[in-house]
């Protein structure tokens, strides 16, 4: 509804209805001179005060902005004032000389109250900071707990919004667009425009989660620690969502460059940290010179923080690998050639001799447990990957010994079984090994428990390999930032 | 003292191949049984389609008195491993069932180092013992310890030697053949190994010596019983003879080439190839067809021949030469030839360097070298030279040897039982 205030100051109501019991919105937008601020606010009743919980001020490019005007869109939530009957919209515009305020009696026209079906037409970047500004503050601003629940008044909006999950090579404008998390929330969503280049127009990426809990709740979380690239010809963003593992997590991404805006959903894959950083840092995606330097930048700045984030963290992880007692649990996570199932079998007394258990993952791992089942002398499980393996370890009593193929190989090679033995872990510290690994893995589980495998056995960290990298300046970085995590960690064991 | 009840384990049954493996084991076999030893042989056999030896289907067939077939068909391509545990156990039944005091293995492959160790378990109180005639376990070159990319010696077995024969393997891979094959041989108690060059071999690549004996095959009683006659050096010092298959390394294009060569000095030369006809040395070596022409009629293929005609045969000629550019581990021709009485020439490397010592039994000459074969079947050809070695050339061990080694072994605890052949 449109209501004129004169040559200087016009504004249009989209909705002014009740998002809770006692929250209230108004959408809409204000015309008023360049230069002059806005100020918008309600009151009960003339004079009578109700608290503002969130006051957006947005561009609105569908309304017409003569010279000399401009227009503010807004987005207005308030409290709903218990004892006063009436509810007013009262717009200041602060000028050099003088305040002019209005005001508009929200309840005396006939303003669509529908709040939630106003929001699914509205602009869609209105939407979208309201949608990120809630997210900020969800104890106190009702929209994403309205109608059942989040995503509150945005439901419907939400599922119009295009969508990709984990990558893709082509989406919309964008080209190899990439959503990754690791475990502990860590998000980066990252691509390049497939659009002419825009010279000084960097993409500015907002972003927040669509968070789904395996029990089914559902929420709007913001992403912590936000960060973007300043880039011309791609987008890349970071952030952390404090989610338990296993939640689905869609990324909701706004990207706005010039006059363009984008607006889409991205489910992020469950990554590794290399294909995480991959994320972040663009891989794949060519970039103009200038951007080049700006993403140079960024990742380092952004890896630089990652790792100071994560410094405490690390160094809590005590990874003291010592002999393992009669009855362990023997782990061995990478059973994938068929010679390997083999060497179990051959080796299989030396196993039961020193273990009541055993944990197996790998592609053969089914192959190698068959046999050891036939002997019936030790409890065999079989995994479908090595992070499903550490975890059913952890579940026994006592320690676990994390058995590489090439410690087997060492062991039978040199007819030295007591190897098999020489690292175990006290099953309740496996957990912290999947904690490295999330923020420090260098590939799968496997990758991982190799590595730790190797240096609770002694070996030089610097021995070990690390991921492939990008060739250029960012792989340096990459390197960098993973060899340096590593360091963080206490590891030892028996050498060997 | 009653002598070990012996089960002897054999891939192959020298009725159906005619193998130096094989050919030992079931000698063995016969000897022992001959000797009065409570004695039974086992072998693998692959019949056509993957036919059971039984016609009621049965994976175990009996073969004459105590002696057993089985069917590989259970196990994997490899042959190194057992497909069906089922197969495997049914064999390693009938094994546990013979009750014997020692199994003796000749050869892992169709036996299955899941077996042996399956049998090692089964029978904690028997004796394993296996007899290493190859090198199988230490190289995936068909354990010739030759590079596959040129005919290179290999001296050494590492991971990343091997990857370079083998690029499209990973270093891991070959690491866990190694440590399968190892891990199967040590279910073994005793090795026996037909000469110092592969218990050496054995030793460099990681099992222990002290378990070691180094034992010559015996030739068997028939062969043994020949009579040793004494060389005409005046007739014979020119003829020579070549025993085997016209195979990439068993150097007959060297051979060849060396006796054209030799020829063209010596006009009164003649060489005999047995197992070869000259087709099929020509298919193999196309490049030798001038060599041949060169010779004339001085060269004569002779084919096949039958095994117990070997001695016949070589006592009728002045020299084997056995011109391998492998190492040739413990060849049977080398015994039989000494058996015959008649020495050798060989390339001198491996085996046949230990086997035929140098101005005793014979002459060396340097592996794959044309001149240096052709200066040594001149050097031969001379009748004084004939007559020296020809004289002073070694027999093969003897029966009572034999047996006495094998008693040693069967019965030896922890002690080392190095003995020269």
């Amino acid at each position: 509804m449109y209501f004129e205030f004169g040559q200087a100051l016009q504004a249009g109501l989209d909705c002014a209805g009740d998002i809770s019991p006692d929250q209230g919105a108004v959408f809409g937008w204000v015309r008023h001179p360049v230069g002059e601020a806005l100020e918008l606010r309600v009151e009960g009743s003339p004079g009578d005060p109700v608290e503002t919980l969130l006051l957006d001020i947005h561009p609105r490019q569908d309304v017409e902005a003569p010279e000399g005007m401009a227009v503010s869109g807004f987005s207005l939530v308030h409290d709903i004032p218990r004892h006063a009957p009436g509810r007013l919209l009262i717009i200041g515009v602060v000028g050099t000389a003088a305040v002019q305020e209005v005001a508009v009696d929200l309840l005396a026209y006939d303003l669509p109250v529908d709040v939630e079906g106003v929001t699914l037409n509205r602009e869609w970047g209105a939407t979208y900071q309201l949608l990120h500004a809630s997210a900020r503050d969800p104890g106190r601003i009702k929209t994403l707990t309205a109608d059942a629940g989040p995503p509150g008044i945005f439901g419907g909006w939400l599922d119009r919004l295009p969508r990709f999950a984990g990558s893709a090579d082509w989406f919309m404008d964008f080209r190899r667009v990439t959503a990754a998390m690791l475990p502990d929330g860590e998000l980066a969503v990252s691509g390049g425009f497939n659009l002419p280049p825009a010279p000084g127009q960097k993409a500015a990426a907002m972003a927040c989660a669509l968070v789904r809990r395996p029990g089914g709740g559902t929420e709007v979380l913001p992403f912590a620690g936000e960060a973007r690239a300043p880039l011309e010809g791609g987008f890349a963003l970071s952030g952390r969502v404090d989610v338990p593992a296993g939640t689905a997590v869609e990324a909701l991404i706004q990207i706005r460059r010039g006059e363009q805006s984008w607006w889409f959903r991205a489910e992020a894959a469950r990554a590794t940290l290399p294909e995480f950083l991959n994320a972040l840092s663009l891989s794949g995606v060519e970039l103009a010179g200038a951007d080049q330097g700006a993403l140079h930048g960024w990742v380092r700045q952004a890896l630089s923080d990652r790792g100071d984030a994560l410094r405490d963290r690390l160094a809590t992880l005590g990874l003291a690998g010592a002999p393992a007692r009669s009855g362990s649990t023997a782990l061995l996570f990478d059973v994938n050639d068929e010679y390997a199932a083999r060497v179990l079998s051959l080796l299989a007394p030396q196993f039961e001799a020193r273990f009541g258990r055993m944990v197996l993952s790998g592609t053969a791992a089914s192959r190698a447990a068959a046999g050891l089942m036939r002997r019936g002398r030790m409890e065999i499980t079989v995994q479908g990957d090595a992070e499903e393996a550490l975890l059913a370890a952890a579940e026994g009593p006592g320690q676990v010994a994390p058995i590489d193929t090439a410690s087997l190989v060492d062991a039978a090679i040199e007819g030295n079984p007591a190897r098999l033995t020489a690292n175990a872990l006290p099953a309740d510290r496996l957990p912290m090994i999947a904690a490295l690994h999330g923020m420090a893995g260098v590939g799968e589980m496997e990758s991982t428990l190799r590595r730790v495998v190797a240096l609770m056995a002694g070996v030089d960290a610097s021995a070990l390999p690390l991921p492939v990298q990008r060739p250029d300046a960012i792989g340096g970085l990459v390197a960098e930032h993973l060899r340096g995590l590593w360091e963080m960690v206490p590891v030892s064991g028996v050498a060997r | 003292m009653r002598n070990p009840s012996v089960c002897v384990i054999a891939h192959a049954h020298p009725d159906f191949s005619k193998g130096g493996g094989e050919t030992a084991a079931y000698r063995q076999f016969q000897t022992l049984a001959g000797e009065g030893w409570e004695a039974s042989f086992v072998a693998a056999i692959e019949l056509p389609g993957g036919q059971s030896p039984s016609d009621r289907g049965e994976a175990v067939a009996r073969y004459g008195e105590n002696e057993y077939l089985y069917a590989v068909s259970g196990m994997e391509d490899d042959r190194l491993w057992w497909r069906s545990a089922e197969e495997r156990r049914g064999l390693v039944r009938l094994l546990a069932g013979l009750n014997a005091d020692v199994y003796h293995f000749h050869h892992y492959w169709r036996v299955g180092l899941d077996l042996v160790a399956e049998l090692a378990e089964a029978r904690p109180d028997a004796r394993m013992v296996v007899t290493l005639h190859e090198m199988l376990a230490i190289c995936s070159h068909h354990g010739q310890m030759i590079r596959t990319r040129s005919r290179e010696l290999c001296r050494k077995e590492t991971a990343q030697r091997c990857l370079t024969c083998f690029p499209d393997q990973t270093l891991e891979r070959l690491r866990l053949r190694k440590a399968l094959m190892i891990s199967g041989l040590r279910s073994f108690d005793h090795f026996v190994y037909p000469s110092h060059f592969i218990a050496e071999r054995y030793r460099a690549w990681g099992l222990s010596p002290d378990k070691a004996t180094v034992l010559e095959n015996y030739l068997g009683d028939d062969l043994l019983a020949l009579p040793r006659r004494r060389r005409e050096s005046a007739r014979l010092a020119g003829r020579f003879a070549f025993f085997g298959q016209p195979t990439e390394f068993k150097g007959l294009d060297i051979l060849i080439p060396a006796f054209a060569s030799a020829l063209a000095e010596d006009p009164a030369l003649g060489l005999m190839v047995y197992g070869a006809t000259e087709e099929e040395t020509l298919r193999f070596f196309p490049h030798l067809e001038r060599s041949i022409t060169a010779a004339g009629d001085r060269i004569v293929f002779a084919g096949r021949y039958d095994a117990a005609d070997v001695v016949a045969l070589m006592s009728s000629i002045g020299w084997v030469i056995m011109p391998s550019i492998w190492w040739e581990n413990s060849p049977v021709v080398i015994q039989e030839a000494r058996r015959a009485g008649t020495p050798l020439m060989v390339s001198g490397i491996g085996g046949m360097a230990e086997k035929v010592l140098d101005g005793v039994d014979g002459l060396h000459f340097r592996a794959g070298s044309v001149p240096d074969l052709t200066r040594a079947m001149l050097e031969g050809a001379v009748p004084e030279n004939h007559e020296r070695l020809s004289s002073s050339l070694r027999d093969v061990i003897g029966r009572e040897e034999f047996i006495g080694a094998l008693r040693g072994i069967y019965a030896a605890e922890g002690e080392p039982v190095m003995r020269a052949a």
